[in-house]
């Protein structure tokens, strides 16, 4: 079995409060791993993959590496190979929608100008986004941010995607849609939701519940 | 027992304290060297450069700002002459007023007043821009997308910041000049062909290079400085309007600092 994200005995980040239990799990590749928890413990889970953060304790190793030991650029090579949404969404304030996911384009996939404008034309077409193209985050209702956040991390074409509540706001045929997009794009993902409702679970072939009872396969 | 008790706290929180600073520091020259990493790589990777964010960079920092410029460097030119103009005449030395203004203004207070006048106006937009975008987390979500900030924020801000700061320096002198021959003409009755022929008597080519330097550095330094204090900002509000005053008061620091080193670097030199 191929694992593309390893997670063995971590117990939070460093100079963050501990989680009171460790956490273990492993995504293999070419699997969508779904864990439903709280947005306190989702973001330092997704920072650790990313290498933003040191795990206080045990050992987290993505696509076989320990993100958090690399330096600044290999940490930036490794975060090229993900497509990642996270909470906030951090969209540019002072650039169009459009503009939000071609600069990541340039500046990170390493697309020529007319590559990345191409590209962008084409996530916005698929993500029903061309409407919005020319309007800047703040003016945006927050399902469209939500789904620009999405549009943003596919459009870099990338096998890993993490996602952080992603489409929390968004109506759920057109997160079924959404997702079904993700799934046919990207090899693997790993998806933190505070969601209550079972839409993600249809696409999910591991769904872990996570809560002071500990981290566990949902029933 | 009490007593100890509020010494080791004491010696702690010092403890603490010296140690944020070293890492204030060592984070500082950190991001001072891969701010030298990125623009060594400009040649190679120009492709990479944000020209638009660059343009508006010197919209912002030079072009909106020369009306305000101008303003200043007439009254400055003005003033100079102005006091002088008494000094002078009481030691007989008026026709010196022009090279009195060359090197009153030319060489120090052109570039350190065009200087002040981007760290107050664009500096605490830089500061306060990065800070806001990394308390939204724009800068998060660009790391996580594999975008160096360096690269695509902080770059342009410094290259457009050297520019504008060189051609403002340029631009004040040119302005305070033309204030100090009216004021020349006006008080010391000296026909403008014997301001201007002191005035070529007091300058060389070389305060054109030392003008172009000063302000270049100027402006690099001061966008560093407020860049480095926008994107340490931690996330919350009330850090923003922080940065923009560490950014702010640490570059004004650095304006007259490097202005008394271009200043005693010259009069060692010419000596």
């Amino acid at each position: 079995m191929d694992v593309v994200i390893d997670f063995a005995e971590v117990q939070g980040e460093r100079s963050a409060p501990r989680w009171e239990r460790p956490v273990s799990f492993q995504v293999p590749r070419g699997t969508l791993h779904l864990i439903k928890t709280r947005s306190a413990w989702s973001a330092p889970l997704l920072r650790l993959c990313l290498g933003f953060s040191e795990p206080v304790s045990g050992r987290v190793t993505v696509q076989g590496v320990e993100p958090w030991v690399l330096g600044r650029s290999e940490a930036r090579a490794l975060r090229r190979t993900i497509g990642s949404a996270l909470e906030p969404d951090g969209l540019v304030a002072n650039m169009t929608l459009r503009m939000n996911i071609i600069v990541p384009l340039v500046f990170a996939t390493g697309l020529s100008t007319a590559e990345a404008i191409a590209r962008t034309e084409k996530t916005l077409d698929i993500m029903h986004l061309s409407m919005w193209e020319h309007t800047r985050p703040a003016s945006l209702p927050a399902e469209v941010r939500q789904t620009a956040t999405l549009a943003r991390a596919l459009a870099a074409q990338q096998p890993l995607m993490l996602l952080e509540n992603p489409l929390a706001s968004v109506d759920t045929r057109e997160t079924r849609r959404l997702l079904s997009l993700c799934r046919a794009q990207c090899e693997t993902l790993l998806i933190a939701t505070h969601r209550k409702d079972s839409i993600l679970h249809e696409f999910a072939d591991a769904v872990w519940d996570w809560d002071d009872d500990g981290f566990r396969v949902a029933a | 027992m009490a007593t100890r008790e509020i010494t080791l706290t004491g010696i702690t929180a010092l403890g603490g304290k010296a140690r944020g600073t070293g890492n204030d520091a060592l984070e500082a020259v950190r991001f001072v060297g891969s701010c030298v990493r990125a623009m060594l790589s400009l040649p190679r990777n120009a492709r990479n450069l944000s020209w638009r964010s660059l343009f508006m960079q010197v919209r912002f920092t030079a072009v909106d700002a020369m009306p305000i410029i101008a303003g200043l460097a007439l009254l400055i030119g003005a003033l100079v002459i102005a006091q002088a103009h008494a000094q002078a005449v009481r030691f007989g030395v008026s026709e010196a007023l022009g090279q009195i203004l060359a090197t009153v203004i030319v060489r120090e207070l052109g570039p350190l007043f065009a200087a002040i006048i981007v760290v107050a106006r664009s500096g605490t937009a830089i500061a306060s821009e990065l800070a806001t975008a990394r308390v939204m987390g724009e800068v998060t979500a660009l790391e996580a997308l594999g975008v160096d900030p360096v690269q695509l924020m902080v770059l342009p801000r410094l290259i457009g910041s050297a520019i504008s700061v060189a051609l403002l320096a340029m631009y004040f002198d040119a302005i305070a000049i033309t204030g100090g021959l009216v004021a020349t003409w006006l008080l010391a009755h000296l026909p403008p062909g014997d301001y201007l022929e002191s005035l070529r008597l007091g300058l060389s080519p070389g305060d054109v290079f030392l003008v172009l330097t000063k302000g270049a550095a100027f402006g690099l330094g001061t966008a560093i400085i407020c860049c480095w204090a926008g994107l340490r900002a931690a996330r919350t509000p009330a850090a923003i309007p922080q940065s923009v005053t560490k950014g702010v008061v640490i570059a004004m620091v650095y304006v007259f600092a490097v202005s008394a080193i271009f200043t005693i670097t010259l009069a060692l030199w010419t000596s």
